[in-house]
């Protein structure tokens, strides 16, 4: 593992003893990837039947239903499930809002790594990929700043299972953006990842909020009704996203910046992760 | 601790003006964020500026506070182990001759050189301090300074310093005095002398120089020439144009004006009003009529305006009123021939001898203290104000004696002497102003500086003539009496002697006041420059940490 932009360092160990016990719950619809053990969507070759067609010149002669040719007087052939190691691209939001604290930074950087080993216990290939970007080449060093720029500039693998780590602050439709991610995609699995303060902000006086990636600053009197307000908004929008997330047929999970024990166990309780083997 | 400079203190006044800063500041919390979005942008903090808020107790509010007032004191000068607040005395010589020409902005010229905190005291008769060299009139006769310079001595204590300006350097001076003389020898013209007598006014002139000196002599509206040789007095008589009015002398302008003009006030006239309730056999057998007639300046006046009334039977009390009594009585006569006892010295006897006067007297001795005695038999005794004159003058040969209109006139003298006003009414300087009230009530005198001042004592009051010019005697708003000082010091207008130089004292004084001062204000800005850089490094820390925290972080 590398260092961050702040030189904190995000240990391999420490990721990998508190994210061995899961993996990823693999998605119920078939996926596309390499050879595997997990079964895909198209025949393979696995002693998993799926079903029969008819025989055309050239297919395995062993894979022909006699029985059913002395019944039915016509070859069909029996065809069985392909096992694979589904694609993952794991698409991490490296804008410079996620660093808007150090705490979310460094969670930010442990769940995109224990993402990548959960996806690899479930059997999947993954790869991080950063959005509007390339793909974030191992040691995994992350660079956190700028805006949200989308979706990743290397194509994503068709019918590919993809886990996008966001925290989903949009200021416009979330909608849109949710679809680009997910188009061509066989499963999206949103993650929002949230400061605690992001979640729930404490009243306190008055406060110069100034917005990480646009510097935009602002002064407020941060009373109970101004976080009252900031709830109902951050609900609004999460709402909104869960619903973007759902109509491309994904999943939407909001998550607390903590440590990969803690994150996990929210993952495992929305049903993202489950207990490994 | 000792402040040389209270006057710094003021600064503390930044004290509450951090107080204020902090109270004013708004204490806005710096945090970043990930959707600025999500907050109401309508709630702005604070639209209408800085408000009172509270005062947080933070490493730079006490550093700041300590640093006001580090530099409160630095300002004040504070010294240690110093007992007295005044370390530089300055003594001024009050004395006439320092009013010469040009000398006083010399004096001031030196005094700037000194620091304000130095205090000024005038030499005299009655040293006293002087708020401001503004204050400094010198118009003293010649007087012995080291009064003074001990006092001034006193007040600097033994880290203080003693600076005595003058000008000419003085024979002795005690050992803490430094001296610094700004004297010019110059020459100089004064009036040493003047009189009215029967029309004309007597005036003397003299002039301290090297070479004649010529000088234009005043009188009212008459003037004459003079040529003065040095050391030598000149005498003029010139008519007195009115006798009974003020008269001005005048020189013409020198080196030192204040002996070139003197005021002559016409002395008063204070005749004594005087009565006889004599019968007619009495004053025939005293002769009362001739014997006051011998006597100059009285006047016969009614019984209730006289304030001598010669008798026989008690006369009513008036305050202030004398009475000389026939004290005889109706028994039997004694028959005495001088010469008698005559209680000296007494006022009242001079030049009485009562030689050759047969003395007829009654048996019965008078009451009150015996002055002229036969054996045991009082012949007159005082008692009070009131004379007892055991005599039957018709068989006495007093009143055919030239003691007898002696004594009269002794006896109108003390009562002259007891009237209401003033004798004298013009006085030289360091003499005294006398006036004689005729009731109890305060009085002041005015002085040519404007300062007045109480007058103390019983039925006569006295003032020193510490300055040349006139002088008022006020009761209230009233005016009583006038004086004019006259200006007669040959030692002080003699100029020739003034001299110029410097002589430090004999014993330097022990560590200053300045030098302990010095140590601790070094020692103060070393403070107080560590409490600026600890705020100024606590102040960048802070904003430091706001700009790494970007966001309100775990606690």
């Amino acid at each position: 593992m590398s260092t961050g932009t702040d030189g904190e360092a995000c240990g391999y160990t420490t990721v990998a003893r508190q994210a061995v016990p899961y993996r990823l719950v693999p998605p119920g619809r078939p996926v596309r990837g390499r050879a595997g053990d997990h079964p895909g969507g198209g025949p393979g070759s696995s002693l998993e039947f799926m079903d029969y067609r008819g025989y055309q010149p050239g297919d395995d002669l062993r894979r022909i239903d006699w029985r059913g040719y002395a019944r039915t007087d016509q070859l069909q052939v029996r065809l069985y499930r392909e096992e694979i190691a589904p694609f993952v691209d794991i698409i991490v939001d490296l804008s410079a809002s996620m660093a808007a604290t150090p705490q979310k930074e460094h969670a930010c950087r442990e769940l995109a790594v224990a993402v990548r080993m959960w996806a690899g216990a479930a059997g999947g290939h993954g790869r991080l990929l950063q959005a509007g970007g390339g793909d974030v080449p191992e040691p995994f060093e992350m660079r956190f700043g700028g805006a949200d720029r989308g979706c990743p500039t290397v194509p994503l693998r068709p019918r590919g299972w993809r886990v996008w780590i966001t925290d989903a602050l949009w200021n416009d439709d979330p909608a849109a953006r949710v679809r680009e991610i997910a188009t061509g995609a066989a499963q999206l699995d949103m993650i929002q990842l949230l400061d605690p303060w992001e979640r729930d902000p404490e009243p306190g006086g008055d406060v110069r909020l100034i917005d990480c990636e646009t510097n935009t600053q602002c002064e407020l009197a941060l009373d109970e009704d101004a976080v009252a307000r900031y709830r109902k908004r951050l609900e609004r929008l999460q709402a909104e996203v869960r619903r973007a997330a759902a109509a491309a047929g994904g999943r939407f999970v909001s998550l607390t910046a903590g440590s990969v024990a803690e994150m996990a166990r929210d993952l495992t309780a929305s049903g993202l992760l489950e207990p490994g083997s | 601790m000792t402040l040389l400079a209270p006057t710094g203190l003021w600064a503390l006044l930044a004290i509450p003006v951090v107080l204020a800063l902090h109270l004013l500041r708004r204490h806005v919390t710096e945090r970043r964020v990930a959707a600025l979005f999500l907050f109401d942008p309508g709630r702005v903090a604070s639209p209408e500026g800085p408000r009172r808020t509270r005062l947080l107790r933070t490493p730079s509010l006490w550093l700041e506070l300590a640093a006001a007032l580090l530099f409160a004191l630095w300002l004040a000068q504070p010294a240690f182990g110093v007992t007295d607040p005044q370390g530089v005395v300055i003594v001024l010589d009050d004395s006439a001759s320092m009013a010469a020409a040009g000398m006083r902005a010399r004096i001031e010229k030196a005094c700037d050189a000194w620091p304000a905190t130095a205090v000024f005291l005038a030499t005299g008769m009655q040293p006293r301090r002087l708020a401001s060299i503004d204050d400094w009139q010198p118009g003293q006769p010649a007087h012995d300074v080291v009064p003074a310079l001990a006092l001034a001595a006193e007040w600097a204590g033994p880290a203080g310093r003693v600076v005595f300006l003058t000008d000419r350097i003085p024979q002795h001076v005690p050992p803490r005095c430094e001296v610094n003389a700004f004297g010019q020898p110059a020459s100089n013209a004064a009036l040493t002398d003047a009189r009215r007598s029967e029309g004309h006014v007597f005036v003397s002139v003299r002039a301290w120089a090297s070479a004649p000196v010529r000088t234009t002599l005043t009188v009212g509206r008459e003037s004459r020439t003079l040529t003065l040789a040095p050391g030598r007095v000149v005498r003029v008589r010139l008519p007195d144009p009115a006798p009974d009015r003020s008269l001005s002398l005048r020189l013409s302008d020198d080196a030192l004006k204040l002996d070139n003009e003197w005021t002559l006030l016409p002395d008063p006239t204070r005749s004594v009003g005087v009565a006889h309730t004599l019968s007619k056999a009495d004053a025939e057998a005293l002769r009362i009529d001739a014997a006051l007639h011998a006597v100059e300046n009285i006047a016969v006046r009614p019984l209730p305006q006289a304030r001598l009334v010669v008798g026989r039977a008690p006369a009513r009390p008036v305050p202030g009123r004398w009475e000389l009594r026939l004290a005889t009585g109706d028994g039997p006569r004694d028959f005495f021939v001088a010469p008698f006892l005559l209680a000296r010295p007494e006022s009242l006897l001079d030049g009485v001898t009562l030689q050759g006067v047969a003395w007829a007297a009654g048996r019965t001795n008078p009451p009150g203290e015996p002055l002229v005695q036969a054996g045991q038999r009082v012949l007159l005794s005082r008692q009070g104000r009131r004379l007892h004159l055991n005599l039957d003058p018709a068989q006495s040969t007093l009143a055919a004696s030239s003691d007898w209109p002696i004594f009269l006139a002794n006896v109108v003298d003390h009562v002259r002497a007891d009237l209401p006003g003033t004798v004298a009414r013009n006085v030289l300087v360091g003499g005294t102003l006398r006036y004689r009230r005729d009731i109890r009530a305060p009085v002041h005198v005015i002085g040519p500086d404007g300062r007045r001042r109480e007058g103390y004592g019983g039925a006569e009051v006295s003032w020193s003539a510490i300055a040349p010019g006139r002088w008022r005697v006020v009761r209230g708003d009233k005016d009583l009496a006038e004086f004019s000082v006259l200006f007669l010091d040959p030692r002080e207008s003699d100029l020739t002697r003034a001299a110029s130089g410097e002589r430090d004292a004999a014993t330097a004084p022990r560590p200053s006041a300045h030098a302990s001062a010095a140590g601790e204000r070094f020692w103060l800005a070393l403070v107080l420059l560590a409490c600026v850089c600890a705020d100024w490094w606590w102040l960048g820390r802070s904003a430091r940490t706001r700009t790494r925290r970007r966001a309100p972080g775990p606690a």
